[in-house]
């Protein structure tokens, strides 16, 4: 039996993202393909595998991440699915499953990974509302027409659009930023958790 | 050079090297430092991947030729890789007496 699901994910729901598909694990639906939007599952045993989602440095294409991936597979885990430099992995619960990497330093690679993420996002946004403002004010000094007044509107749109999703970023982002902090300061007594 | 072998090596680093003194591929040193540590230490693919890599590049380890039939990769521990499990050794040696000589005196 097989069913495909159709779904969004964010990047700061990854830990939600890991979760579900454990449960859906758990449920005897295994996950056998994942890209954008688009998971598929097959039923199994729901005690066969454990599944672990991970951020790479780079994107699933690159060489380097290529080498990781391989290596990955010598170890006997399986590659699932890929979405940029995401990768969703499984491995036999028989083999020990992946409850193996409560490391610290795990963490905090991960949250810099996504901070990362999250500062070229808002680079983006904020370029967008930059040329947005620009095209405002170059439209503005045109010849009123339908054209122009379109593009106006258009621009000021994309700023208004482009702030509030800065805005919205801004919490998102700190609450990132405590988790390093966090476990840095922890990392001074042990490498563990 | 000196300094660069002042350094205080992770659990898996350290258990790491002391599996290669014979050969062994990734999943084979994971198993080997499972065994060594009694089940206590497990390493994710993730740590060990990012140990080998950074040891290769340091010249700790080395990678084998791939044998004929294989598709996994061997390493196996340096000269030089050699040295800095001898060192960190004699480090972990200070910290065990340290600990013995005043925790134990204590209790007794």
């Amino acid at each position: 039996m097989k069913k495909t699901v159709r779904k969004k994910f964010f990047v700061w729901e990854y830990e939600k993202e890991e979760k579900w598909i454990n449960k859906m694990s758990a449920e005897g639906w295994q996950l056998v393909h994942a890209s954008l939007f688009n998971y598929k599952f097959e039923k199994g045993d729901p005690d066969e595998y454990a599944y672990k989602l991970e951020l790479m440095d780079k994107d699933a294409k690159n060489k380097e991440s290529r080498a990781y991936m391989d290596f990955l597979q010598e170890m006997n885990i399986e590659l699932v699915g890929e979405i940029s430099a995401w990768i969703y992995l499984r491995k036999k619960k028989a083999e020990g499953g992946f409850d193996d990497d409560n490391r610290l330093i795990s963490k905090v690679t991960r949250s810099v990974k996504i901070g990362e993420i999250y500062q070229n996002m808002m680079i983006l946004l904020l370029s967008m509302i930059a040329v947005s403002v620009i095209g405002i004010i170059i439209f503005h000094e045109l010849k009123s027409s339908p054209i122009t007044s379109f593009f106006e509107g258009f621009f000021t749109g994309m700023v208004f659009g482009g702030s509030l999703i800065s805005v919205l970023l801004i919490p998102v982002l700190k609450k990132n930023q405590k988790k390093i902090r966090a476990a840095l300061r922890e990392l001074v007594v042990a490498e563990r958790s | 050079m000196k300094e660069e072998l002042n350094i205080v090596l992770t659990e898996a680093v350290y258990y790491t090297l002391l599996a290669l003194y014979s050969p062994l591929h990734g999943y084979g040193i994971m198993q080997e430092t499972e065994r060594m540590s009694n089940g206590r230490l497990k390493l994710s693919a993730g740590t060990l991947y990012g140990a080998l890599s950074s040891m290769l590049e340091k010249g700790w380890i080395n990678e084998l030729p791939i044998e004929e039939g294989s598709r996994r990769k061997e390493y196996e521990i340096t000269d030089l890789g050699k040295e800095v499990v001898t060192l960190e050794l004699s480090r972990l040696e200070e910290l065990v007496a340290n600990g013995k000589k005043i925790i134990k005196q204590i209790e007794l």
